[in-house]
């Protein structure tokens, strides 16, 4: 049975040269199961790289979002036996994932400012020279929203999740998931300052054409 | 145009853009740590082996096991999002 016990040891990492401390262990899938098909596996990995897409949009940071897909994966691996195959893995993933965020995210509310709150109070980007965005400052744009938003204009705006999909998700009602997509979209749109009849198109072509060019990895 | 079909202009453009910068993420190489974590789930599995585990096999935590029951509940009702995806996709692709 692939056991993970030895790499939970090391622990997530936020910082890179100082680890730290394990608080528990958490090894394979109990040994009373029978063992975890290959295809269950590859699933788990194949999901790795939009795990820590949509822990990016949740964290805002490279760091933290790795602790969070490393954490989601021990989570899931350790529970494993309750994936039941032929049912979509990625949300079951997502759920997981962001569950864990929440639950940090609460236990550090106790201690600090609500970072969220502050960040959107700050001002609106200013569009380039020329009135046109660039990637870059969409993504700087989209990082002031309220993390709420975020995760829901992820999974229905980005990942085409149902509204009903992403309420159970997130544990709201529809009509919450529609109001925060509309919100965050309108917000955004105030942020880049976009109004009716301009187009909110990307200048940087070069960044463009990489991402547009190639077949879609989401 | 109307009012409603800008809005719809601006909020299909927001998404596409939400798309690359997801994207961009997506296409980024995990790094070592996670890297290593993959490894360890494509290593073959060592069935029968003896695991010499101090205690046995830890338990999850109850926010872990709730947090897997809540996710078992959301991985059922999205059982066909990922096909939705690739209508979406199929549809949307040649854009």
């Amino acid at each position: 049975m692939t056991d993970l016990t030895d790499f939970n040891r090391a622990g997530p990492a936020t910082e890179p040269d100082q680890q730290r401390p394990v608080k528990r262990r958490v090894s394979g899938p109990p040994e009373d199961h029978a063992p975890v098909p290959a295809e269950i596996k590859q699933e788990l990995v194949s999901h790795m790289k939009v795990l820590r897409a949509f822990a990016i949009s949740l964290t805002r940071n490279g760091a933290r979002a790795d602790d969070l897909v490393q954490e989601t994966v021990m989570k899931a691996w350790a529970n494993i036996h309750s994936y039941q195959p032929g049912t979509n893995m990625r949300a079951w993933l997502f759920t997981i994932l962001r569950n864990s965020f929440y639950s940090e995210r609460r236990k550090a509310k106790r201690e600090v400012a609500d970072e969220d709150g502050e960040t959107a109070a700050q001002v609106a980007i200013k569009p380039d020279h020329d009135g046109r965005l660039q990637l870059a400052d969409f993504r700087v744009a989209f990082q002031q929203l309220p993390v709420e938003q975020r995760e829901v204009m992820m999974l229905v705006g980005v990942l085409q999740h149902s509204y009903e999909d992403a309420a159970e998700m997130c544990g709201v009602r529809v009509g919450t998931i529609k109001s925060r997509l509309n919100r965050g979209r309108a917000r955004l749109a105030e942020l880049m300052q976009v109004s009716e009849g301009e187009a909110l198109e990307l200048t940087d072509s070069a960044t463009s054409a990489v991402v547009s060019g190639g077949r879609s990895t989401i | 145009m109307s009012s409603s079909k800008t809005n719809q202009s601006i909020d299909s453009q927001i998404d596409e853009n939400l798309r690359r910068i997801f994207e961009e993420d997506v296409e980024q190489d995990l790094p070592d740590r996670l890297q290593r974590l993959v490894d360890m789930l494509d290593a073959p599995d060592e069935s029968g082996d003896d695991t010499e585990d101090e205690g046995g096999p830890d338990r999850p935590d109850v926010d872990e096991a709730q947090a897997s029951r809540a996710a078992a509940a959301a991985s059922r009702r999205a059982g066909d999002a990922e096909q939705r995806r690739a209508r979406a996709a199929t549809r949307g692709g040649s854009g």
